[in-house]
């Protein structure tokens, strides 16, 4: 069998970026339907695919799932689930982390599906785009970094916050989510 | 349990072919418009490798690199003072701020609270999206939306409020709001009279006696504290919370240091400015008016007076005065006060004798009174009486404010002023007009009775209460906290009401009647927040707005400068808003465009910096560079200029002369300057010639300081006072507030104070300041608290009665609200004073102002190597066996607007204090 491939590997957490940098849209639940992704989905969280492919994605539904997403991130109140780093480190892992946010903030944006603004360098979503961005690397020299920095950056912090999400969501995207971010940090070649 | 997870666990683990399946799924693009679009390109070159190894390889902190960060200079917004500053930006952050040296006022100094600005911007909980409710209002449930859409949604509901034909019931409530005008411009465009905002919480008592006496344009006095070398401080706490404050704490301690200044404080407690006095005396709450009278006789009865400079510019005569307040002497202050006569005579002595270099201070202690005004009025007559007006090291009066709105003093300076077109003003209420034929019939009746003066100004209840004439006459200060009862009464009808980084429904006396009007959508059918913050009045919208900081944005600065050589400066974007937060110039300039008819017109601008580059382009003119130089200094002063002194004494300028003409009787000079009849100046003897010559005196109708003031008794006709309250008596009075005079044995005074890393109520999120002070304990006299049997840290229940006399609901026999604290002892609070910071007990803000276990810390987790980290916790929370983060006192304090002016009395509160066992 193969190996999975830095590209791969880079699409998943290209993935997982687009999962928490907002809110699904129908054009992101329609692609987690296909059936090669809901089928893992429903590994990670039993139900989760029933919930893709059955729930009746109409206006109501989508905005359901809208204020799901800012009840869980955007105003954190309940949840405590900050999407920012910073919230979740310790002041010295903060500090250090800043200088990726700044090596991020260099980096150049393309375009992307929705409107990402101009987030925080420790904004989960951004911190997965830009893992995704040294995976997908043709220079292997900085593919061979994208462990280091999957450590630095959401090592320290991921385990809590997925204990928190799956205390405070009981959605099977983000529940299944979670899991596979822990997972794919996790990620060993035998 | 433990191996049924694990069991879980195990079912849910990936294995390498399901990872296969996914990593293959998105690579081959099957989902790929939907989900993998990635936000980077990928990573590549030689530098780029490098500085990912550099920073796996040193794990080091960061830190400020000053060979590569920029320093902007801009203007601080920690609070009130706006301070020069300049921010240390590194790798589009701001990263360190520090004072900027080219500021007159701060002259490089800055306080704590401007590292608030860091803390505010990139808090994890700041708002970054416009976010729509989507629960029932206040329940707290609410999804992100697109600006496109909510300017979509704001700008239709206005729109057809505006082409209803009552553009007045478009209510914008802001609560700091340093635009210098710009929200007036959208409000002006749009309409509405009513802008509403804070001043009657703030200082509209202490305003009033201020603009009486001196005219509009000194609404604030500036003291030459560098000069002075005898300071009467009555309630004011420059030291720690006060409107200029900074820019006054080291001038005091220069004049203290160099000069040998003294400093006499009277207060209800131990201030860090009474900690730099020579004397403290503590005084009963609002008796400061009954000291200052007892010291005016004293002066006078010792042959104290400035004769000449009263004679020549009090519109009283001295006789009249004396005759006035002759009762009011040292002995009578003692019995209200509480101070020894004999220490009243001294310091009247002291006072007059070091004149000119004397000044009185007062702020808020001593006005936020019913009998507030009338007793500043009193204490203001001190300053005329020794002559220390306008003069070195006295109480001074420099150029406007706001340069290009003031009329006074500004001769020669550049004109800075809004980029034309400027919308017209909003309307007076007229009978006829569809506003004024929308007004129920007993608010007629009482239009009816308003002097003509103001009928011809009125502008419905909001923006200029019938009741409150004086909240009005010389501008509009309004009379926020009965906005919200008023509409609730039907005063008022509300189709759109934005609040803009606005917190009545936390920060406002009986903040809860607030709560809800807001939450009763027939009342409020539309709420759109504009806030940086998720604050508790932002949580009762529909819509909230993110708003970029002041990091984030432009505003022009202006403020009185205390070397009384007046300054400008400008606040500047360091870095781009973050998140989708946009600026209220950009939100504005949107919504017009949407709302079009006309409204567009007025913000025709795509980039903002352009705005306000015309908005100073006099002051550009004036420096070598331009406006990129003026950028790159932040701070704009003519070094050439005259200090202003005696103002009033500078001859009126030949063109304003032309075409004027002289009253002969009062000798006020008068011409027509924009089309409007203005007074300009007054005809006075040449102190040494005796020939008579055209000078500016004041900005009064008499032109003359006016000690004695017609608008009071015109207002209390007005509003309909009764026939002979001291309220609306036309010379300096002194009375003690209603309910004063019969206090119980155990009655206390509950009043309130700032703390001096805090700002009110909008600070309590920042972590490194909620660090340091995240509580508000009652302060209590040890000797009182131990004849209660109290001691530090025990729990009372403090129970508040609602005011007597011509307030809100005054008289009613009521209990306005009860609320449980922890007391503090400290010797020197007055002993029949119980005292606490107003910002506490927040319920939204964030964590760090609810003082709330921040589970998501590695605390939790001892064994799992991370480091415990104190300095990341909120280890004052009560989960973590800490204070808390205060009590919600606000809602207990009655809402009571002093007669005439409608400044909220804070300090006026009756109350019981109750031991809970
Ligand atoms: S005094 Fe106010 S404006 Fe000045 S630095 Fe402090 S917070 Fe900023």
């Amino acid at each position: 069998m193969s190996e999975l491939s830095c590209s791969q590997k880079a699409d998943i957490f290209s993935l997982l970026g687009r999962i928490f940098i907002a809110e699904l849209d129908r054009e992101s639940l329609l692609a987690l339907q296909e059936p090669q992704i809901s089928s893992v989905f429903e590994k990670l969280q039993t139900g989760c695919k029933d919930y893709l492919l059955n729930t009746s994605w109409d206006d109501e539904q989508i905005e359901l799932l809208a204020s799901e997403y800012c009840h869980l991130f955007i105003l954190p109140k309940k949840s405590g689930l900050s999407l920012q780093a910073s919230h979740w480190m310790t002041k010295d892992e903060a500090s250090h982390l800043a200088q990726l946010e700044t090596i991020i903030s260099h980096l150049d944006t393309s375009v992307v599906n929705y409107d990402a603004g101009n987030l925080p360098g420790d904004h989960l979503g951004v911190l997965l785009y830009f893992l995704s961005a040294v995976y997908h690397s043709e220079d292997k020299e900085i593919q061979k970094l994208g462990n280091s920095l999957a450590a630095i950056s959401l090592l320290p912090w991921i385990a809590r916050f997925n204990e928190k999400l799956s205390q405070s969501s009981s959605n099977p995207v983000y529940l299944a989510s979670g899991k596979l971010l822990l997972q794919i940090l996790d990620y060993k070649e035998p | 349990m433990k191996q049924s997870n694990d069991n879980k666990q195990n079912e849910s683990k990936l294995s390498r072919r399901d990872f296969l399946k996914l990593g293959g799924a998105l690579t081959i693009g099957v989902a790929s418009v939907g989900l993998a679009a990635p936000l980077f390109r990928p990573l590549s070159g030689e530098q780029t490798q490098q500085d990912l190894n550099k920073f796996i390889s040193t794990r080091k902190k960061d830190f400020v690199d000053y060979t590569r960060a920029r320093a902007i200079p801009t203007i601080c917004f920690g609070c009130t003072n706006h301070c020069g500053v300049i921010g240390w930006v590194q790798d589009g952050k701001v990263r360190r701020i520090e004072g900027n040296p080219l500021d007159p006022n701060s002259l490089g100094n800055t306080c704590s609270k401007t590292h608030g600005m860091i803390s505010y911007t990139y808090y994890p909980e700041r708002l970054l999206y416009p976010i729509k409710r989507v629960g029932k209002r206040g329940e707290g449930k609410w999804r992100r939306i697109s600006w496109q859409e909510a300017i979509q949604e704001v700008g239709d509901r206005l729109k057809t409020c505006r082409e209803s034909g009552h553009p007045e019931r478009f209510i914008f409530h802001y609560g700091r709001d340093k635009t210098k005008g710009f929200t007036k411009r959208f409000t002006n465009a749009f309409g509405t009279p009513n802008r509403l905002n804070r001043r009657a919480i703030c200082s509209s008592n202490r305003r009033v006696p201020l603009m009486s006496y001196y005219g509009r344009d000194f609404e604030w006095e500036t003291q030459d504290m560098e000069n002075t070398k005898y300071i009467l401080n009555f309630g004011s706490n420059p030291m720690e919370a006060y409107q200029g404050g900074l820019y006054m704490m080291h001038r005091i301690q220069k004049a203290r240091v160099d000069n040998g200044a003294k400093m006499v404080s009277f207060e209800v407690r131990p201030t860090a400015t009474v900690n730099c006095s020579e004397e403290y005396f503590k005084v009963m709450p609002g008796s400061d008016g009954a000291i200052g009278f007892a010291m005016a006789n004293v002066i006078i009865d010792e042959g104290l007076v400035d004769k000449a400079f009263w004679e020549r510019w009090a519109n009283i005569s001295l006789a009249e005065i004396k005759e006035h307040i002759k009762d009011w002497t040292p002995e009578h202050a003692e019995k209200l006060s509480g101070v020894p006569a004999k220490d009243i005579r001294r310091i009247a002595i002291e006072f007059a004798k070091a004149a000119p270099h004397c000044t009185t201070m007062t702020a808020r202690g001593s006005a936020k009174h019913y009998n507030g005004t009338q007793g500043d009025r009193g204490l203001r007559m001190l300053d005329v009486l020794v002559g220390n007006v306008g003069r070195k090291g006295g109480l001074c009066l420099t150029s406007g404010r706001m340069w290009g709105g003031g009329k006074y003093g500004q001769d020669g300076l550049p004109s800075v002023s809004q980029p034309k077109p400027k919308p017209p003003k909003p309307k007076a209420f007229t009978p006829g007009t569809a506003a004024y034929e929308d007004l129920p019939d007993d608010i007629k009746a009482k239009v009816a009775r308003l002097d003509p003066q103001w009928q011809k100004k009125y502008q419905g209840e909001l923006a200029t209460p019938a009741e409150y004439p004086l909240s009005w006459h010389w501008y509009g200060m309004k009379v926020g906290q009965l906005v919200q009862p008023y509409i609730r009464e039907g005063r008022a009808k509300v189709d759109v009401y934005m609040s803009y980084t606005y917190g009545a429904a936390y920060g406002y006396p009986e903040a809860k009647v607030c709560r809800e009007v807001l939450l009763d959508e027939k009342l409020v059918p539309f709420h759109v927040a504009i806030d940086i913050d998720y604050s508790e009045h932002a949580a009762l919208a529909d819509m909230i707005l993110p708003e970029a900081t002041s990091l984030e944005r432009w505003d022009p600065h202006s403020t009185n400068c205390y070397g009384l050589v007046p300054y400008t400066g400008i606040r500047q974007p360091l870095v781009k808003p973050l998140g989708e937060a946009r600026e209220i110039q950009v939100i504005f300039r949107d919504l017009a465009r949407h709302i079009g008819g006309g409204m567009e017109q007025y913000f025709d601008y795509e980039n903002v910096e352009d705005f306000y580059k015309e908005w100073y382009k006099n002051v550009s003119a004036k420096i070598p560079g331009g406006w990129e130089e003026f950028k790159r200094r932040g701070i704009w002063q003519d070094p050439d200029r005259a200090k202003d002194y005696e103002l009033y004494e500078r001859p009126v300028p030949e063109k304003e002369l032309l075409g004027s003409t002289v009253d002969p009787e009062t000798g006020v000079i008068s011409n027509t300057i924009k089309g409007k009849k203005r007074t300009v100046g007054i005809m006075m003897p040449n102190p040494e010639t005796g020939e008579m010559e055209a000078v500016r005196g004041f900005p009064t109708p008499s032109r003359k300081i006016q000690v004695y003031d017609p608008v009071f008794p015109l207002a209390a006709k007005s509003a309909g006072l009764p026939e002979g309250d001291p309220n609306g008596n036309a010379l300096p009075t002194l009375f003690t507030i209603p309910g004063f005079d019969e206090l119980k044995e155990d009655d206390m005074i509950l009043t309130t104070f700032k703390w001096n890393v805090h700002t009110q109520g909008r600070s309590s999120q920042w972590e490194f300041h909620a660090e340091i002070v995240h509580t508000n304990q009652l302060f209590i006299n040890t000797r009182t608290a131990q004849k209660m049997g109290l001691k530090t840290g025990d729990e009372v229940e403090v129970t508040v009665q609602r005011p007597r006399g011509l307030t809100y609901r005054g008289g009613i026999n009521e209990v306005v609200g009860v609320v449980r604290n922890r007391v503090h002892l400290l010797d020197g609070v007055h002993e029949r004073v119980v005292c606490f910071a107003h910002a506490g007990g927040h319920w939204e803000h964030g964590a760090v102002a609810r003082a709330e276990n921040r589970e998501s810390l590695p605390i939790k987790e001892p064994d799992s190597g991370l480091k415990k980290d104190f300095s990341n916790e909120i280890w004052w929370s009560k989960e973590r066996g800490g204070t808390g983060n205060g009590a919600p006192m606000n809602d207990v304090l009655p809402i009571n607007p002093s007669p005439l002016v409608g400044g909220q009395n804070w300090f006026d509160n009756i109350c019981q204090i109750r031991k809970i066992s």
